[in-house]
């Protein structure tokens, strides 16, 4: 694989991460009510 | 332990052995033994980099902290995926061009031969130490939990890890560490499976979850400000950033992991894999730690999880005061599984008014159980001296060695030696290339042929293993040694960043301006963390910024001003 590691890939890698972070904020708070 | 679990681990040992002994070609060049002749895939190196971060500690502590505190601990790793990005963006290309075995190499070329030395050093400080303590710390913890004797499992995780990082090279420690990664992921996946199907089955998963969840171990966020509190999101994202950008930005044990791809693509390829993943493996790792809590609400845990040192408090004058204290967990224990099993009962019959009773009743149980506790790792720490006494760490192996069948137990011995052989493997290995790269070939011997430095190379990993081993054996036997060099080794982080910085990010710094901005930095740590008025993560952030800041003003006034026309 040696296409090059476009633009959209780093975004992509944190909106990823920031959607993880908000399902592990969820899942937290749907199990603490 | 079992026949069966004893060769699951033996067969481990001779599997990775055997495997990294193959992986001997292509080490018969210096470029082939340091860097694999950079020709690694991006998933090879990518695993590689995460199994040298993921050490036994990791995974032994990142359950127990699931156990006690839950889930908020993987906020540590909040800054891990941006710190990724900007590293694929910036020190990446930067490495991958100057063609360099190690980072430190770099700073030469765009500084002077002081600042690499400085920063060579502190590496070499920092790591030579630490590739010991990840070898002793699990070894103190299986010997004191399945009773085996302490230097021969210092000598069962070190020797196989010396032997092929000496043959093999960076090959073998990129190719063995893919198998080691595949060994923990299936081994915490089994102990998951082993702890959802040991939950009562009138229980269940989901209300395990909803009791672990009312005495807030799967909170994740914390919101709060404080720069003593560890983990919050502002420290993880902010403090973890400056600590990720410094660790795998500036730290040859992951410096070299990626710098054995085949392009700067994949290289940066492998670091994103980090950043992909190290979130949901580490939520992964903490939720097992929540689901030991729950399989130990209907299962009575020991009150102190070190039997070394309850044994200790047992037979000394204080053991009235401690048998008071275990009848009254036993206690309170019984009270808290049957308001669990009240909440299950409960929620069946979708009686919330019930439920959320018993709820509180568990809760209340819950919080007598850890002021019980709390009061019985005090005893131990006044009988025995020691005051750092924790015992977290020990949780998950408690765990594993008493609950969970044959077979297994030996896969989860065996994960646990592979977390602490990928990184001590890393360690060597990046040691040994510091020590020749940046010491032997720059100041000792400059024109030596290929070879030469390929057999001063094994020479150094030998050496560095030896010594891993020998400081291994020694903290191992030295109480909380382990925990201040753990403390030590991260001192160095910030200072090492801020060269960094420096190097990459400004023209106007020199040789002299960042060598003294290194000095005032380190010292700018040691101070904070002498008087404790910041959280470790705080140190990589205070340390880079008096870098910089000290750098660039001391660059100011010593470069030369250009002659006037």
């Amino acid at each position: 694989m040696d296409e090059p590691v476009r633009t959209w890939s780093y975004v992509g890698v944190l909106v990823i991460e920031a959607l993880v972070v908000l399902g592990l904020w969820a899942f937290g708070r749907y199990f603490s009510a | 332990m079992h026949l069966l679990d004893w060769l699951i681990v033996g067969a481990y040992l001779g599997w990775l052995i055997r495997d990294g002994l193959r992986r001997t070609h292509s080490t018969n060049e210096i470029d082939g033994y340091l860097l694999a002749k950079r020709s690694l895939p991006w998933w090879a190196a990518g695993l590689s980099v995460m199994a040298t971060q993921l050490s036994a500690i990791t995974l032994v502590g990142t359950t127990g902290q699931g156990y006690s505190d839950g889930m908020r601990f993987v906020q540590f790793y909040f800054g891990l995926p941006i710190a990724m990005v900007i590293l694929s963006l910036t020190v990446v290309p930067f490495f991958y061009r100057a063609k360099v075995y190690t980072a430190y190499e770099f700073l030469e070329r765009r500084f002077d031969a002081k600042v690499r030395a400085l920063a060579t050093l502190l590496f070499l400080g920092g790591r030579s130490l630490s590739s010991g303590v990840v070898i002793a710390a699990p070894a103190v913890i299986l010997s004191v939990v399945l009773g085996w004797n302490l230097s021969l499992t210092v000598l069962a995780i070190g020797a196989p890890t010396v032997v092929y990082t000496m043959f093999g090279g960076v090959q073998a420690v990129a190719w063995t560490d893919v198998k080691q990664m595949a060994v923990i992921v299936a081994g915490v996946a089994a102990a998951v499976v082993a702890l959802v199907l040991g939950l009562p089955p009138e229980v269940g998963l989901t209300d395990s979850l909803h009791l672990a969840g009312a005495v807030g171990r799967l909170k994740t966020l914390d919101f709060s400000f404080s720069l003593t509190e560890r983990y919050t999101v502002w420290s993880g994202t902010l403090a973890g950033l400056f600590l990720m950008l410094s660790y795998f930005g500036c730290d040859q044990s992951q410096v070299q992991r990626y710098l054995t791809a085949r392009s700067i693509d994949e290289s940066r390829r492998s670091l994103l894999m980090s950043a992909y993943f190290k979130i949901p493996l580490q939520a992964f790792i903490l939720l097992t730690g929540v689901l030991v809590f729950a399989f130990y609400v209907f299962t009575q845990p020991p009150m102190l999880f070190n039997p070394v040192h309850q044994a200790g408090v047992e037979s000394s004058n204080r053991a009235a005061d401690y048998r008071a204290l275990d009848r009254r967990f036993g206690e309170v224990f019984e009270e808290r599984r049957k308001a669990a099993h009240a909440y299950a009962e409960a929620s069946d019959r979708d009686d919330t008014a019930a439920a959320r009773e018993a709820r509180a009743a568990f809760a209340r149980a819950n919080s007598e159980m850890a002021a019980t506790r709390g009061e019985a790792a005090a005893l131990v720490r006044e009988v025995t001296g020691d005051r750092l006494y924790e015992d977290v760490n020990y949780v998950f192996p408690t765990f594993i060695t008493t609950h969970l069948p044959t077979g297994l137990i030996g896969l989860m011995i065996a994960a646990i030696f592979a977390a602490a052989m990928s990184s001590a493997a890393g360690e060597m290995n990046s040691l040994a290339t510091a020590t020749v790269i940046d010491v032997y070939r720059r100041h000792v011997r400059v024109d030596a042929t290929d070879a030469h430095y390929l057999a001063v190379s094994k020479a150094a990993t030998a050496f560095w293993g030896l010594v891993a081993c020998m400081f291994a054996l020694y903290a191992a036997r030295a109480g909380s040694l382990i925990e201040v060099v753990n403390m030590v080794g991260s001192l160095f982080y910030g200072t090492l960043l801020g060269a960094f910085v420096l190097a990459i990010a400004t023209r106007r710094a020199n040789g002299t301006g960042t060598f003294v901005g290194m000095i005032a930095g380190f010292a700018a740590v040691i101070y904070s963390a002498g008087t404790g008025s910041v959280s470790y993560l705080w140190y990589n952030v205070v340390g880079t910024v008096v870098v910089v800041v000290v750098g660039l003003l001391v660059s100011a006034v010593t470069s030369p001003r250009p002659a006037s026309r």
